[in-house]
């Protein structure tokens, strides 16, 4: 029997025969497929990042410069007691240069100085990270005693999860604009392909074919336009990580180590597949309604000539 | 096997092909529809095929009045029918044992199957190994022997033919028409349109004439006439 299968590949055969036309809508479909993926790995490192700041979020308090030690700690016990409050680190000002001093190369800088020019820091980590309960907190904490002041990193973060959000919902409207117009591309393809082949089909119809029979060929076409351009999109986007990789790997690495850089995995590719598969099916479907239309089994006479 | 029953058939720019046009046509019967160019022949085929429809009067293929057949069912009778073309219509991209195929494939015949008819209907028309050929490579008469072996690889119950011979040579006509009549002798049904009067002069078979869309002579019989109408 002529099989499913053979005339898939027969199909492909169709590609491989004129490369040409075939490699134009594919790459169209991977680079619009890839772009866009690029972005969303990116953007899926970033944000994962973000977490982890967001997770390691604390108050930090500076204290008044006549603050002694003594005092800096006894402060510290009462924050700790604090149900607000999961933990609290004491940093004195003899510590905070040598920390400084250790990620730094501005020791010199500091030594002229003559004098340590930090305060005491008490890190809290709150126990609830929402940004009214840390609010709160913080603004607590500035009232107490010896307190010079209180700052958190939170309201940069929500600005930048804001930005995200705005960014992201551009990007979809741009994705699905992108995606609509790919589908055009395959349908245009499939329907460049059907009148390359309207005597095929003419004949095809007089010799007893069905519609779907018909149909058929071109849908596989379709989907191999879809996983072609889904495979090339794979690459577009693995290829452009490799420079992309080791960058983002070593600039995460001067601030914290033990981060590394997620191409997306399988998860992606397969769906990154499934998307241009999507696509080129979708097309291939729209070509063929379009066309078809005009391809009409009953006035197809073999033709007067 | 065909009925024709005061058929009309009208083109869309409202020229009258067929006029009451009324024959029968047996099983295992071969016919010969003749007349002058235009008169008709190929519109009368074309509603066999439905790829017309009569404006008035029925058509019947096989007790099917064809004229109801409803555009889905279409596929149904053209299986059943072998259609032989003036251009022998075969698909350049594809080779001999391809050509052939077509109607098998359409029909879904099991591959094992699909070799061992084509292989036969080949060597019927004396074309055996050239299964890998392509068309352009072959010569005329070759080609529309390749047209006659896909009109009857599938074992149609009707044979049709439109100018089969009309772009050959008188020799090779003959033996074009020794093959209708060997399709013709294990029983199938045929009709061939044509004016080639090498066909016609060479054989005593029935003969259907148009003129002008009418029919003026359906003799069931017409051996030893000649062959203007
Ligand atoms: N699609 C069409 N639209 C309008 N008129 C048509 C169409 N096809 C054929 N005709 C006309 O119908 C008449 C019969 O045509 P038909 O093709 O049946 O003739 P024929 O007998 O096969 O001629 P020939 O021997 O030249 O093939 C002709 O006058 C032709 O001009
Ligand atoms: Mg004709």
């Amino acid at each position: 029997m002529f099989s499913h299968g053979r005339e898939l590949t027969s199909a492909l055969h169709e590609i491989i025969r004129k490369p040409l036309s075939s490699f134009v809508t594919i790459s169209l479909i991977g680079i619009s497929i890839g772009l866009p993926s690029i972005f969303v790995i990116l953007g899926e490192n970033f944000l994962s990042r973000l977490d982890r700041i967001d997770q390691s979020a604390k108050i930090n308090i500076f204290l008044d410069e006549s603050v002694l030690v003594a005092e800096g700690l006894a402060l510290s016990k009462e924050i700790q007691s604090q149900p607000e409050v999961s933990m609290v680190r004491f940093i004195s000002s003899e510590e905070a240069i040598k920390e400084f001093q250790k990620q730094t190369d501005l020791s010199e800088i500091l030594f002229t100085l003559g004098q340590n020019p930090l305060p005491h820091v008490i890190e809290v980590v709150p126990v609830s990270f929402d940004s009214i309960d840390v609010a709160i907190l913080v603004s607590s904490l500035k009232d107490r005693d010896g307190v010079e002041s209180a700052a958190t990193n939170l309201k940069w973060l929500e600005r930048l999860y804001g930005v995200f959000s705005i960014i992201k919902s551009i990007s979809i409207v741009f994705v699905v604009t992108f995606f609509i117009g790919l589908i055009l591309v395959v349908a245009h393809t499939i329907g460049v392909a059907i009148q390359n082949k309207a005597d095929e089909i003419e004949l095809m119809f007089l010799l007893g074919a069905t519609k779907s029979f018909i149909r058929r060929p071109f849908i596989y076409l379709g989907f191999w336009h879809g996983l072609g351009g889904g495979l090339f999109a794979n690459i577009i986007t693995q290829v452009s990580f490799f420079p992309l990789a080791a960058g983002v790997e070593s600039l995460a690495q001067s601030y914290q180590s033990g981060f590394s850089f997620d191409r997306g995995g399988s998860e992606m590719f397969f769906l990154i597949l499934l998307i241009g598969v999507f696509l080129g099916t979708t097309g291939a479907f729209l070509g063929l309604s379009k066309k078809m239309g005009e391809i009409n089994p009953t006035r197809r006479g073999y033709s007067y000539k | 096997m065909i009925s024709f029953n005061s058929v009309s058939m009208r083109y869309d720019d409202g020229f009258e092909a067929l006029k009451s046009v009324s024959f029968d046509l047996a099983e295992g019967e071969m016919a010969f529809l003749t007349g002058h160019s235009g008169a008709g022949k190929s519109t009368l085929l074309k509603l066999l095929t439905i790829s017309e429809r009569p404006a008035s009067g029925e058509v019947l293929f096989n007790g099917l009045n064809l004229a109801r057949v409803s555009e889905k069912n279409i596929y149904k009778v053209r299986r059943d029918i072998g259609v032989v073309y003036q251009n022998h219509r075969l698909l350049s991209a594809k080779n001999v044992f391809e050509n052939v195929a077509l109607p098998l494939r359409i029909i879904g015949t099991d591959y094992r199957e699909v070799v061992k008819r084509v292989r036969a209907a080949l060597s019927k028309v004396g074309l055996s190994g050239s299964e890998k050929k392509f068309p352009n490579s072959l010569s005329s008469g070759e080609q529309q022997r390749v047209g006659i072996a896909r009109a009857v690889v599938s074992k149609p119950s009707l044979l049709l033919a439109d100018e089969p011979t009309g772009n050959l040579d008188p020799d090779l006509s003959r033996d074009i028409l020794k093959l209708f009549e060997d399709f013709n002798q294990v029983g199938v049904s045929s009709l061939i349109a044509t004016h080639d009067i090498n066909l016609l002069d060479k054989n005593n078979k029935r003969r259907l004439t148009l003129s002008h869309g009418v029919l003026i002579d359906k003799s069931a019989n017409i051996e030893g006439q000649s062959a203007s109408p």
